[in-house]
């Protein structure tokens, strides 16, 4: 039995996380927060630690919100808040499914920030656009890089597929029903028909249902 | 709060990690890609978090739900607890490489009875002791104690076996 446990410890340690995958993911978690409870340790540094406590509860929920909400778009104060926790979202998926479903969402995001926009008569900043445009890009590339090594991950790729198809033609339809100059529907209309054509021209192992 | 998380982090992530491990056919970046996502799930529900559950119990509740959704996106219906410690990959080929004596013990623990291997996992790969087991499995201290002991002396007639 002895040896057993032994070779069960082998195992525990064979298994451990990586040490810089722990550390990355800790400052990316706690990081900044762990700082301040380190400094909060004489009177003085304790009502400096409660007032950045407080700064830092509104400072969470104001980001909470600023990520959550399609009604931070672009020009926004809190707009370059939304794209950092976006970002740093995006550093933590590492395997190529989950990066392709990460730039998948974010271009979800940035068509519903649009949709925002046209619901309540904002107009469409050049910005905007180019950041549609350009959330647009990354996911079509990501689809296109998934490789279909295996099983699982063709119909991922395929499921990925068909779920970028009907909400870039739902956003089509959303941007046809509202009352922007038509102009500027047919700029949106090229971007999406654009993206439609390279989709569709992805290959898919898997079975399209 | 922020210290809290912390030390929670801290405490928790291993045994994490391990548990997700063992269920994505070792491979290490869907470890890590799961195991942080579980985290920042357990960071903006933190606030809410009712100490009284248990932390072990909740982290391990959200990890085991993140490996279900993971499997169910790959639209494989499995039992998490009986593909643990399968050395399989997705591609058929192994994930890991591993030292002979360490390959046995996995392919042995894969022919354990989930409830056997679940057992020898909690006590010694995620660290927990009798009284959590007993309390996961609502069960007495002693008996799970017992039940282990049984675990261990199967497996290792496995791994004679193997050898």
């Amino acid at each position: 039995m002895i040896f057993l446990k032994f070779k069960l410890k082998r195992l525990r340690r064979e298994s451990a996380p990586d040490a810089a995958f722990k550390v990355a993911l800790r400052s990316r978690l706690v990081g900044s927060q762990q700082t301040l409870a380190y400094r909060a340790s004489t009177p003085a540094m304790r009502y400096a630690f409660a007032t950045s406590a407080l700064i830092l509860v509104v400072f969470f929920g104001t980001t909470s919100y600023a990520y959550a909400s399609s009604a931070v778009t672009e020009g926004d104060a809190l707009y370059p808040v939304k794209t950092k926790i976006e970002a740093l979202e995006g550093r933590l998926k590492k395997s190529p499914e989950a990066q392709a479903r990460f730039r998948a969402k974010i271009m979800n995001r940035r068509m519903r920030e649009v949709v925002h926009r046209l619901r309540h008569d904002e107009p469409l900043a050049p910005r905007t656009v180019a950041g549609l445009a350009q959330a647009m890009n990354m996911s079509v590339a990501e689809l296109d890089d998934l490789r279909q090594d295996e099983a699982g991950r063709a119909l991922i790729k395929t499921e990925i597929k068909l779920k970028m198809i009907e909400s870039l033609t739902d956003f089509r339809s959303r941007v046809e029903l509202s009352d922007m100059p038509e102009e500027q529907k047919d700029k949106l209309y090229k971007l999406i028909d654009f993206r439609l054509r390279n989709i569709e021209r992805i290959e898919t192992t898997a079975p399209l249902e | 709060m922020a210290g809290d998380f912390a030390k929670f982090y801290d405490q928790h992530l291993d045994a994490v990690y391990r548990f997700v491990y063992f269920r994505v056919s070792n491979n290490r970046a869907l470890a890590e890609d799961i195991t942080a996502d579980v985290f920042t799930s357990a960071l903006a529900a933190f606030e809410s978090f009712d100490p009284s559950r248990g932390e072990k119990a909740w982290i391990m509740t959200i990890a085991r739900n993140k490996v279900i959704n993971h499997w169910r996106d790959k639209k494989e219906a499995i039992d998490i607890d009986e593909i643990a410690f399968s050395l399989e990959g997705e591609n058929g080929l192994d994930n890991v490489e591993s030292a002979d004596d360490i390959r046995h013990l996995r392919e042995a623990m894969a022919q354990l009875k989930p409830h056997e291997r679940a057992l020898i996992e909690q006590k010694y790969l995620l660290g927990y002791r009798y009284k959590e087991i007993a309390k996961n499995m609502e069960k007495q201290p002693g008996a799970v104690r017992v039940e282990t002991y049984r675990a261990m002396k199967k497996l290792k007639e496995l791994m004679k076996i193997h050898v």
